[in-house]
This record gives C-alpha cells, sequence and structure tokens, in this order.
C-alpha cells in the first residue's frame, strides 16, 4: 500500500499544466526521435539532456524518461511502413510489420503494436511500482565490496554480450575507463590528467554522449547517405483499432513479452534488444503455425513490442535501487541523475523519494498518453517525419552544438563533441560497440572508488570480497554468467562448423 | 583491415601511451591499498595489449593486403562524413569571437547544398527556420546564452 500512496503522491506533484506538457512533448519527441532509423533511445536521451538545464529535477527526469519510453513505441513506426527499423529493438517489428503492410494491413499492425507496447510498459512499470521500494530496501544491506562487484558484473554481462565482438567490447570498455579517470580522484582527492583548466573538473559526460550518440550518427548516415522516403501513407482510423480476432490472437504473446522483458531489462547488460529477440524465438517455438513467421504473424509482432517496452520500466529497476545501469539508456539517464544532484543507490529512494516517485508517477502518465498518440496521432507522426527526413542532419547537428555550448557556456565542450563525434563514428563505422563504453564511462568512477573502498575496508587485502556472503554469492554468479556465455559461444562455433561440415 | 579502424584503434593506442606515462605521476599504492595511478595505469596497459591483439588479429584474418585496396574510391566515400568534421571543428574555432549560432548557420548551408542535395533557397530557409527554434527553445525560453 506504500507503494500505491507514495505513486499518488507523485502523480500529485506532476500533474501540473507544466510538467502535462512535457511528458506529452516528451513522448512525442522519443516517438519521432525512435522512428528515426539511426536515432535511438540514447540519442534522444541524450539530445535531449540540454533542454533539462534549468528544470525542475521531477520534470527534467519526465522529459527523459518519457523519450525514453517515447523511443520505444517510435522505432516501431518506420519498421512498419517502410521496413526501415528506427532502433535496434525494432528490427524483430519490421519482420512481421512490414509484410503486415504489403498486405494493406498496415494500420493494423501499427494498431496491434501500440497496444502490445502499452501493455508491456505498464506491465513493467507495476512490477517497478511494486518491487522497487522492496530492493531498494534490502539494498542498504550492501557495502562497497558489493556495490563493486555489481558493477563488474553489470560490465562483464555487456562484454559477453558482444558475442562475436567480444574483443571489441573489452577495448572500448577500456578507453571508456581511461576517459572516466580525467578530473578528481574521489579517494585521494588529487587532480589527474587536467592538460587545461577545464578539464580539473573532468570530462563532462553530457559532451560525451551527445558526440558519440548525436553527432557520430549524423556522421555515419551521411558518409552512408541514408534518405527516408516515408511517401504519403493513407489510413482510415477505424483501421487503427484491432477486433476481437487479432486481439485474441495477440493477448497471450503480449503477456508473455510483457513478463520476459520486465525480467530480462532487470538483468543489468541485457537489455530490450536482446528480450525482443528471445522472445521473437520463444513465440515462434509456442506457435501452432510457425511458418507463418515472417508472413505478417500477429504473435510475432505483439510479443517482441510487448517485450521492448517492458524492458524500459525493468531496466529502470536496477538504476533506481542499486545506482547500477544495465544499458546505453539508462547509463545516461544514471549521468543525468548524478547531474540533478541526486545520489543513486539504495537511499535514492528514500532521500529523493518524492522526486523518484515523480518519475515514476510521469512514466505511468507518458505510457497512456503514448498509446493514445500512437493510435489517434499516426498522421501526425508521419508528417513530422516526412517534415524533418530531408533535414535531419543539419537539425541533430545544431542540436548536438548548442546542448554542448548550454552544459559550460563556453566552446570547450563543443570540443569535447566533436572529438567524440569522432570517436562515435569510426566505433559504428568498425562494428565496436558503444553500450559498454559508455557503461564504463558511468561506471568506472563508481567502481574504482567502491573497489578502492573495499581494498582499504580489507586492510590492503583482497580477501573481503571472498570474506563477506553476498559478495561471495555475486562473484559465484558472475563466474556463473562467464562460464555459461562462454560455454553457449563455444556451442554455437561447434553447431555453425558441423553445419557447415554437413553442407559440404 | 579497414583504413578507419586502423585510425581508431592507433588514436587510442596514442591515447594510452600518453595517459599511460602521465599516470606514473601518481600512486599505484597507497598505505592501505591503491592508489590514484592504480586504474589508469594498468587500463592504458590493457588498452595497448588488445589494441595489439586486434590489429594482430585482423592482419590474420585478412588474407591479401594489409591496408584494402582502392583508397581513392573509400576516400571518396568517406568525404560527406570527413568534410562536415572539418567544418564543424573550424566553425568550433569561430565561435572563439562570440557567435554560436552563426557560424554554425553556415555549416549547415554548406552541409545542405553539398551532401543533403538541397537548393540554396532551401537551404538558406530551412537551416534559418531550425536555428530560429533552437534560439527560442534555449535562450528565450531557458535562457542559455546562445547567439
Amino acid at each position: 500500500m506504500d507503494a500505491l500512496n507514495n505513486l499518488m503522491m507523485g502523480f500529485g506533484d506532476i500533474l501540473t499544466p507544466f510538467n502535462i506538457a512535457v511528458i506529452f512533448a516528451a513522448g512525442l519527441i522519443g516517438t519521432v526521435v525512435g522512428a528515426l532509423p539511426g536515432l535511438g533511445p540514447s540519442a534522444g536521451i541524450a539530445l535531449m539532456l540540454p533542454l533539462t538545464f534549468g528544470m525542475p529535477e521531477a520534470s527534467g527526469l519526465c522529459l527523459l524518461t518519457g523519450v525514453y519510453m517515447g523511443t520505444m513505441y517510435g522505432g516501431r513506426i518506420t519498421s512498419i511502413l517502410i521496413n526501415a527499423p528506427g532502433d535496434a529493438p525494432a528490427i524483430i517489428t519490421a519482420l512481421e510489420g512490414y509484410p503486415m503492410m504489403q498486405q494493406g494491413r498496415g494500420a493494423m499492425a501499427l494498431g496491434i503494436s501500440a497496444f502490445s507496447s502499452f501493455i508491456g510498459g505498464l506491465f513493467g512499470l507495476l512490477v517497478l511500482i511494486f518491487a522497487a521500494p522492496v530492493i531498494a530496501s534490502y539494498a542498504i544491506y550492501l557495502g562497497p565490496p558489493e556495490y563493486f562487484l555489481l558493477m563488474a558484473t553489470g560490465l562483464a554481462t555487456v562484454m559477453l554480450l558482444a558475442g562475436d565482438q567480444i574483443a571489441k567490447a573489452f577495448f572500448v570498455t577500456c578507453l571508456g575507463v581511461l576517459v572516466s579517470t580525467f578530473g578528481s580522484d574521489y579517494v585521494s582527492g588529487q587532480i589527474r590528467f587536467a592538460f587545461v583548466p577545464e578539464l580539473i573538473e573532468g570530462i563532462d559526460f553530457v559532451a560525451i554522449i551527445i558526440g558519440l550518440y548525436g553527432l557520430g550518427e549524423v556522421f555515419y548516415n551521411l558518409e552512408k547517405r541514408v534518405k527516408l522516403n516515408l511517401g504519403k501513407p493513407g489510413f482510415r482510423m477505424k483501421e487503427f483499432i484491432p477486433g476481437k480476432a487479432e486481439l485474441s490472437q495477440a493477448a497471450a504473446p503480449t503477456l508473455r513479452g510483457s513478463i520476459l522483458g520486465t525480467l530480462i531489462g532487470i538483468v543489468p547488460g541485457a537489455g530490450a534488444t536482446v528480450a525482443t529477440f528471445l522472445d521473437y524465438a520463444m513465440e515462434k517455438r509456442l506457435s501452432k503455425k510457425p511458418e507463418t513467421f515472417g508472413t505478417g504473424n500477429i504473435a510475432g509482432l505483439a510479443g517482441p513490442e510487448a517485450t521492448n517496452n517492458a524492458a524500459v520500466p525493468g531496466s529502470l529497476i536496477p538504476l533506481i535501487t542499486l545506482g547500477i545501469p544495465g544499458s546505453g539508456g539508462t547509463a545516461i539517464m544514471l549521468g543525468a541523475l548524478i547531474m540533478f544532484g541526486l545520489r543513486p543507490g539504495p537511499l535514492l529512494m528514500t532521500t529523493s523519494g518524492d522526486i523518484v516517485w515523480a518519475m515514476i508517477a510521469g512514466l505511468v502518465l507518458a505510457n497512456a498518453f503514448l498509446l493514445a498518440s500512437n493510435v489517434l496521432l499516426i498522421p501526425v507522426f508521419v508528417n513530422l517525419l516526412r517534415a524533418v527526413q530531408g533535414n535531419l542532419a543539419n537539425v541533430v547537428i545544431a542540436l548536438c552544438v548548442v546542448g554542448a555550448f548550454s552544459l559550460a557556456y563556453s566552446p570547450f565542450n563543443i570540443w569535447i563533441m566533436l572529438i567524440f563525434g569522432l570517436l562515435g563514428y569510426l566505433m559504428k563505422k568498425n562494428d565496436y560497440p558503444t553500450g559498454p563504453f559508455i557503461l564504463a564511462v558511468v561506471l568506472a568512477p563508481l567502481a574504482e572508488n567502491y573497489f578502492r573502498q573495499s581494498v582499504m575496508l580489507g586492510q590492503g587485502s583482497a580477501r573481503i570480497f571472498l570474506d563477506r556472503p553476498i559478495s561471495l554469492t555475486i562473484l559465484i554468479l558472475m563466474a556463473l554468467i562467464i562460464a555459461l556465455s562462454i560455454f553457449g559461444q563455444v556451442r554455437a562455433k561447434r553447431r555453425a562448423l558441423r553445419a557447415g561440415a554437413d553442407g559440404e | 583491415m579497414r583504413t578507419s579502424e586502423l585510425f581508431l584503434i592507433a588514436a587510442t593506442a596514442v591515447f594510452a601511451v600518453v595517459l599511460g606515462l602521465q599516470s606514473t605521476d601518481f600512486q599505484y599504492f597507497s598505505r592501505q591499498g591503491f592508489g590514484p595511478g592504480f586504474v589508469p595505469t594498468n587500463f592504458a596497459i590493457l588498452t595497448l595489449l588488445l589494441a595489439a591483439y586486434l590489429v594482430v588479429k585482423a592482419r590474420l584474418k585478412s588474407g591479401g593486403p594489409f591496408l584494402p585496396e582502392g583508397l581513392a574510391e573509400r576516400f571518396k566515400a568517406v568525404l560527406p562524413a570527413l568534410s562536415a568534421a572539418v567544418l564543424l571543428f573550424g566553425a568550433t574555432a569561430l565561435m572563439g569571437f562570440g557567435s554560436i549560432l552563426a557560424p554554425l548557420y553556415v555549416v549547415m548551408v554548406i552541409i545542405s547544398l553539398a551532401f543533403l542535395g538541397h537548393g540554396l533557397a532551401r537551404a538558406l530557409v530551412f537551416n534559418a527556420v531550425t536555428l530560429v527554434a533552437i534560439y527560442g527553445i534555449f535562450s528565450l525560453w531557458l535562457n542559455i546564452p546562445v547567439i
């Protein structure tokens, strides 16, 4: 009941005309950003961060989480309409949504996916509302060794999920750690690598992400000459509303997707993309007609859509309760929490409960807005996308430059943003994952701090990690995750080799 | 191996060497644990080892010449991204004179004309409208001194 009371308190804080307008705008912006190929949730949050300066904390966080949620809705629009997934989780949506579009059922695909996204988001939010306070109440028993190991587990999972790119993921993680070492050392207070006075405080995290995800994408799209051509799809309103038959086909996959998405979202490092692929595979296996997958199967569309939206609130659970982000998007959210002067961790819900609950209430409201807007305002989204599609590169460049300038009202951060823009471009061009890099930039200073505190607590000995029961459990879990992941990769390689040999 | 990948690895390696050398100024051990030099030193070494591994792995994988052929064509392909970066670096240098939006506008118009296939009028109007909107949001609404 406490959770519901707190949620009501959160609603009390956000139900002002300004906040409602912010949440609605966030949903719209997120949907458009999510729909644009190349710009995903991380880019959306990064580009919107400078807009939150000067806003009250709750409004700023509502804007960012609303954009995050909106991108998950938006990714499906271009997937279904023109077979161009707006972001990685929407790749699966294109597999079933675009064939439906070709069959003249595009509006139905948009409608079903909007409903499934809503249910997925709502389910994830309910778990967030009721589970987060419980986890937070236990999290206060964790000390520096446990925190260090949890962060290391998150980073290890992200790297292991990189599959064939594991060396590249490890390489960019190391680069991220090095970037994070600029500025004050938390433990000794010494200033590291302040080659110019502006670096005394370290490299501004927001400038890094704006460059990496905003400008990097622009450079890449300019090279690839990515062009959107949405045309003028014409739908009637009643075509968006699924009938009884479609709803009954979508109901069970939506529920399964919601559960799977929330669970995978909670696991640090997994994220929405992995969740949608797993859910699609599960739906195909459970289906009585697996051969219809890829030809416009409603279960294959509804399940993954629910999954990717459920993963958003799921991924916020470890962020809010433990201060541990599990993905690029939540890493940026962690940076935003720190930027607002909040201290992410087990005490966040106690010390800044009002802001956290206002943010959660904002998410509930955003999810409802997004359902309504993604059914009623599809023509508006299509027209907005058509308006920016020809000049997208310049819109993003302008937002990046002005956003970076806004950080300290000086061109220094524009230089930083440009350098990381080039880095982002080179990483994308050569298939180096950006997720581990940004996670390392955010987590490394905290992890270094916890690690050195732990060793000090252990009087200079690393045995402290083995002596404490919780940290030992986390260590064993981490070893299991690594072992299972390596075993899975070796098995997949052997299977591929065997298949190759059989083919010959 | 792609030239751009080699550039990425080489630049990262140089960065790691610089930080690695600089980190010798900081204590590796402190009285009861590790000092501020511990993380940068170890990660600089790790980065260099991984850079070497990635280069060697790419070398072993590629049967032909180490760098791909047809460099002129590849350079032509990356020209839009490279030009945009150079233009932005130049514009940022000019921003030191006081205006953020003026050099930015020039860059945006050039990108529109050269890479987005816009005509002059469209480039001038579209980008002016974009910057007016941004000025409205940042300067008038958020009171951030963007001029």
